[in-house]
């Protein structure tokens, strides 16, 4: 099959485009159900670019970098992992909605432990040590949802000889596009997240090993 | 070489098949698979149950254990940052101080129905998710 790489192009000037227009045209501060989805486009008549927003486009910019470079250094330290996770998460959409779901229980989870290690002075700490842990699943699982989401883009466009830091950096742009979306983007940004979580548990952060508790029957069974 | 028991057990009359063995196998199989049906809806039903009792609990329980949580800014941080810059072990102390007060100002104000309800609320999600990576374990080892 001949590729299509304008496909990926499009794509990508698609979501730097909505990445300008959210940051000219929506405003969180200023917000009202009757103004529309665009209240500050309302109020300039259009994408007005004033010097503050060649502030608001650069910060956009900075952020995205942070994002990818955050990403390859997880990339090079954890390669297979993230090579198992992405392979996982591209098998279908309802392998998706299950890791979304783990992701969203997982959370439940580690909620009730850390108020319950909390009524305890020796298990105090608990919790401090827990969102820590959470917080890294979380990015170590995102940048396989962003690889996984780069990878499907960039093989929908017929582009076979990419490199991984392509892959995710087009999966970065994407998600983090859809992110500053007003309104959608908080959803996203809390479903990348707990499908990310879902897949390093799924996969036992990444090993690809599975949750028994056989050893323990086998130790106890000797 | 056949043995004589060979023989005398070939030579006795098969036990006939009733007719009705069939239909009654496929009964009782069909039975145990609605029993197991059954068993699979009231357990889901007990877990919808106990989490929506978990959160009816919780809900009300959210506001006050907030309350006692200090306000967290950038602000407050750096003012901890200095501290801890001029006087490190009168910094920690006073945030050991302060994280103590804090654990016992959460825990007495923690109603039993927190507890209740966390253990409700916790108990489905961990079946659950045991449930979910238990089928994809599963699943992979078919595969493979």
């Amino acid at each position: 099959m001949k590729g299509k790489p304008w496909l990926v192009l499009v794509l990508a000037c698609t979501s730097v485009g909505l990445i300008v227009i959210a940051e000219l045209a929506f405003q969180w501060d200023d917000w009202r159900v009757w103004r529309g989805a665009f209240p500050r486009a309302v109020d300039t008549g259009g994408l007005g670019l004033v010097r503050a927003d060649v502030g608001g486009l650069g910060l956009h910019l900075a952020r995205l970098l942070g994002q990818y470079l955050l990403g390859v250094l997880v990339l090079f330290a954890a390669p297979r992992p993230v090579r198992r996770m992405a392979d996982l998460l591209e098998s279908g959409g309802r392998q998706m909605l299950r890791y979304l779901a783990i992701g969203l229980l997982i959370a439940v989870l580690i909620a009730a432990v850390a108020v319950a290690a909390v009524l305890s002075m020796h298990t105090f700490p608990v919790p401090f040590l827990m969102v820590g842990v959470f917080f890294l699943i979380a990015i170590g699982g995102t940048v396989g949802l962003t690889y996984a989401l780069g990878r499907a883009a960039l093989r929908w466009g017929g582009v076979t000889d990419r490199t991984p830091l392509l892959s995710y950096a087009l999966g970065a742009l994407l998600l983090y596009a859809l992110t500053q979306v007003p309104f959608l983007g908080p959803v996203v940004l809390l479903a990348s997240w707990s499908i990310g979580v879902g897949v390093v548990i799924a996969t036992r952060f990444g090993s690809g090993r599975p949750w028994t508790l056989a050893p323990l029957v086998e130790e106890g069974s000797a | 070489m056949k043995d004589w028991l060979d023989d005398l057990l070939s030579e006795l009359p098969s036990e006939p098949v009733r007719p009705e063995l069939q239909r009654s196998l496929e009964r009782r199989l069909a039975a145990v698979r609605r029993a197991e049906v059954r068993r699979r809806r009231a357990w889901y039903g007990l877990r919808a149950l106990a989490a929506a009792a978990g959160v009816w609990l919780l809900v009300p329980q959210l506001q006050p254990a907030t309350r006692a949580l200090p306000p967290l800014s950038y602000a407050g941080i750096g003012v901890w940052l200095r501290g801890l810059a001029a006087s490190p072990p009168e910094a920690i102390a006073g945030t050991l101080r302060r994280t103590l007060d804090l654990e016992s100002g959460i825990a007495g104000n923690l109603a039993p129905d927190v507890a209740v309800g966390l253990a409700l609320l916790a108990l489905p999600a961990l079946s659950i998710v045991i449930g979910l990576l238990g089928g994809q374990t599963q699943r992979e080892a078919s595969a493979a």
